[in-house]
């Protein structure tokens, strides 16, 4: 019996939406994802008294919430988050694919595999004197995953103010964060204004689901309802079927299934599907939404797909599945724009950072500094630079060091932004504007 | 290096590593009309006379070829070198290497080469050979055998590769894959069981690494040491669990984040550890060009580029260290080691298996020269001597 019942039938009618849970390491994210489950009846009460049990047993009581999410060994032991975990939930309105994500920074890998399947983002933040200040700090990842979620594409935000219990539900607090805040969305244009704050206590479970009797001050929406309240971003189906895939696994006498969310197009049963780079051929045998069967899924769904043709050790994550008669595309070369975010010293040619495209990760090196542009204007303001600089924006061209396929931002923005982050920093955002293909031949 | 034209006296000897490997190609590409290319290794302090001894003895056995073009290419070449090496008393401490004979450009068109190398690196065994090439293995073993390797392994959830890092060069060597299944996998069946499964899924795959790593790591005679990387806690469990040797254990000099088991997490190993590692040759390349870097946006004014604008700091005398890429060819580094000798000059050739090698070679044209003294004084330099000729 898993800890988490499975959604209703009815509550998987709903429209569908993803939400990353993202902010700096033990901010309380897997705390307000447990609670959150808890609090609209997901959790299974017999297996969460065990859970308790266990956790206080071991003297870690207080990470009893967070084990909902946290289930790995190595987890529960550090208690941090690791990987992305995906479960289930509902709003009066939506449906909800809830992403955990993992705070601690040798894990921003993750963070970003997660959230480029997302179509809006929590941001928890904690209000614990020195917690919340290094959160937003040069290395903090509260500012990072700030960053990130902007370059991937994520315009629906909400921002928990948590651990409000530990600052005895202080307004002053809450609106210092809230202001520090304001400046760094601004920095990134997010229109601060549609940006809700909300005062939590994951542990306590205030303005959860019920306005708090301990912050009389505020007057906002609670989490809930904020979460209802999300505008649902446009879903590309017109667009051809791209399938980045999170995970592959095979159930014995099932086969092999993998995972991930249509980020165009739609795909049925008994649909040919090719997965690339490694150019495999297989038929779609039946999808799965959180153990509901579905005849397809379309653009937005996460899904499990049981493939045959498809073996596991054939693929992994960062493949891409589309159709045959428009499959996505390996690049050899791409062209890119960049906006260096930061950097030590400077960037030329040669240097070889990580790309974070969708849910792929390559080591990639620019092979030519094409040219330097006004990042107010886009304007090219210097041909071939030699070297590249914190605050450039920039045209360049990069080589992935291993196959991996990217899209045009114009074509499919989910497929053509990218990341390139070296030495556990991100020193760069980029789109995708020329490809390179490479030949790949797709043989049934 | 230098070309032997007679007198021995005052010769330094090759630097370092590098600049050996590229005298080695350089030898690699001579042949001559049969076997008549002569190979000769003199070991460390070895008297002289003595060598021109046992060559006089080789001048005549030679005598006995029948074919007159080989007879007279060796007896020729011979004489040459005793030439060279005559009124020297012995050979330095680390030994000479000399390799002459008749390159035949095409038949019947030769050209005589000659080069008289002193090592980096201690020659202890005396060596003659003729052949229709030159013998470089000795050299070559060298190399290999002076450079310490480092060994590498990244390690993440599933996934590993043990890479080496060797002087002037890194290559990833092994690569393991293995399921480990993820959270969400947990749906329908038992959390417990999933747990227990996960764990000892994980612990099997940190074995397989470490058994990897045994056997590729123990056969290295000159490993140098280890470094473990990979992202949070994974790294310290697999050198808890995995059952590394006690041997490589003790060789482990770092521990480090790194974010990926792949090309990008080796070279966030090697950066993250790099004051362990600065005797390799190519962090010591790396470091040079993050400086060359650094001081073209800090200070360009003590920085100059291209061939033409390295080339004249070097003759005015305000180079202080001159950067080149390997991709400008033997014959032009070995023009500049020459034209650098005896100055007070270090040349560092950027080898191409270094990344940054192609900001050197697209960016800044092959050549770098860092300046003792602001590139500007060149100019005030020409305009001085034109006012002064007027
Ligand atoms: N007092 C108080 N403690 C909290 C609250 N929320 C979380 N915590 C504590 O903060 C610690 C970290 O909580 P987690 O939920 O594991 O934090 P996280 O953000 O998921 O951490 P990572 O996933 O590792 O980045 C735990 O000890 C929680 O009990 C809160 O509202 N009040
Ligand atoms: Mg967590």
């Amino acid at each position: 019996m898993s800890i988490i019942k499975n959604p209703t039938e009815s509550a998987l009618k709903k429209p569908h939406l993803n939400l990353a849970i993202i902010g700096h390491v033990d901010h309380g994210k897997s705390t307000l994802t447990g609670r959150l489950l808890l609090e609209t009846g997901y959790v299974d009460e017999k297996a969460f008294a065990e859970l308790e049990a266990e956790a206080k047993k071991l003297g870690k009581e207080d990470f009893k919430y967070a084990w909902i999410m946290d289930r790995l060994k190595e987890e529960r032991e550090r208690g941090v988050t690791i990987e992305a975990m995906h479960v289930g939930f509902e709003t009066p309105k939506y449906f909800f694919t809830i992403i955990d994500l993992p705070g601690h920074r040798d894990f921003v890998k993750n963070m970003i595999v997660g959230a480029s399947q997302a179509d809006a983002a929590l941001l928890v933040v904690s209000a614990r004197p020195g917690e919340f200040e290094s959160g937003v700090g040069p290395q903090g990842q509260t500012r990072e995953h700030l960053f990130l979620a902007w370059t991937l594409g994520i315009r629906n935000l909400i921002v928990a103010v948590n651990k409000m219990d530990v600052v005895n539900y202080d307004q002053k607090r809450y609106e210092q964060i809230k202001g520090e805040l304001s400046k760094i969305l601004k920095i990134l244009r997010y229109d601060v204004n549609k940006v809700p704050f909300i005062p939590v206590s994951a542990v306590r479970g205030d303005n959860i689901k019920v306005k708090s009797s301990n912050m009389p001050w505020y007057n906002g929406p609670v989490l809930l309802e904020a979460l209802d309240a999300i505008e649902p971003p446009p879903r590309p189906i017109d667009k051809p079927l791209r399938l980045p895939i999170q995970d592959v696994f095979s159930i014995t006498g099932a086969g092999t299934v993998i995972t991930g969310r249509v980020e165009s197009g739609v795909v049925k049963v008994g649909d040919t599907i090719v997965a690339l780079p490694p150019a495999k051929v297989g038929d779609v045998r039946s999808i799965e939404t959180h153990h509901m069967k579905l005849e397809e899924a379309k653009a937005g769904d996460n899904v499990g797909i049981n493939v045959r043709g498809f073996e596991r050790q054939d693929l992994k994550r960062g493949d891409v599945v589309g159709h045959l008669n428009n499959p996505p595309t390996v690049a050899e070369e791409i062209v890119a724009r960049i906006a260096v975010l930061e950097h030590p010293t400077t960037i030329g040619v040669g240097y070889t950072p990580v790309m974070h495209v969708h849910t792929a990760t390559v080591p990639t090196q620019i092979i030519e500094l094409i040219s330097r542009l006004d990042p107010a204007t886009g304007q090219t303001v210097e041909q071939k630079p030699q070297f590249i600089k914190r605050g450039d924006v920039a045209m360049v061209r990069l080589k992935p060091l291993k196959p991996v396929v990217v899209e045009r931002f114009s074509d499919l923005p989910a497929l053509g932004r990218f990341s390139l982050r070296d030495m556990g920093r991100t020193v760069a955002a980029g789109q995708i504007i020329e490809i390179k293909p490479a030949k790949v031949e797709i043989k049934r | 290096m230098l070309k032997v034209d007679g007198v021995l006296g005052g010769r330094t000897g090759i630097t370092d590593g590098e600049e050996l490997k590229i005298m080695i190609q350089l030898l690699k590409k001579y042949r001559g009309y049969a076997t008549t290319l002569i190979s000769l290794y003199i070991n460390g302090d070895r008297p002289i006379p003595d060598v021109l001894n046992m060559l006089r003895n080789e001048w005549s056995v030679a005598s006995n070829i029948k074919d007159k073009t080989t007879r007279t290419h060796v007896q020729d070449a011979l004489e040459r070198i005793i030439n060279a090496l005559k009124g020297t008393a012995k050979a330095p401490p680390n030994g000479l290497a000399v390799f002459g004979g008749f390159h035949m450009e095409k038949p019947g068109s030769y050209k005589w080469v000659m080069y008289a190398i002193i090592p980096p690196y201690k020659i202890s065994t005396y060596k003659y050979v003729c052949d229709t090439r030159f013998h470089t293995e000795l050299l070559e073993d060298m190399i290999s055998a002076s450079s310490s390797v480092f060994g590498i392994i990244v390690i993440e959830r599933g996934e590993a590769v043990i890479a080496l890092l060797k002087g002037s060069y890194w290559e990833i060597v092994d690569k393991v894959e293995f399921f480990v299944p993820n959270k969400h996998h947990a749906g329908g069946q038992s959390a417990l069981r999933f747990k227990r499964q996960t764990e000892h899924l994980a612990e099997t795959f940190y074995k397989l690494v470490a058994e990897d790593a045994n056997k590729i790591l123990l056969q290295i005679p000159n490993l140098k040491g280890i470094i473990v990387a990979g992202p949070g806690p994974t790294k310290e469990d697999f050198l808890k669990e995995g059952g590394l040797d006690s041997r490589l254990m003790d060789k482990i000099i770092a521990i480090v984040p790194a974010c990926c088991a792949d090309i990008s997490g080796v070279l966030e190993a090697i950066k993250a550890s790099e004051d362990k590692l600065k005797e390799t040759e190519y962090v010591k390349a790396k470091k040079l060009m993050e400086e060359v870097m650094y001081i073209a946006v800090k200070k360009p004014d003590y920085i100059v580029y291209g061939r033409d604008n390295v080339l004249n700091a070097i003759e005015k005398g305000i180079a202080k260290v001159v950067l080149i890429s390997e991709d400008i060819g033997e014959d032009e580094i070995f023009k500049l080691t020459t034209m650098l000798r005896g100055k007070k000059i270090d040349l560092v050739v950027i080898p191409n298996s270094v990344e940054e090698s192609l900001t050197l070679s697209k960016t800044f044209g092959g050549y770098v020269a860092i300046l003792a003294t602001p590139s500007w004084i060149i100019e005030e330099w020409e305009n001085a001597s034109q006012s002064l000729t007027q």
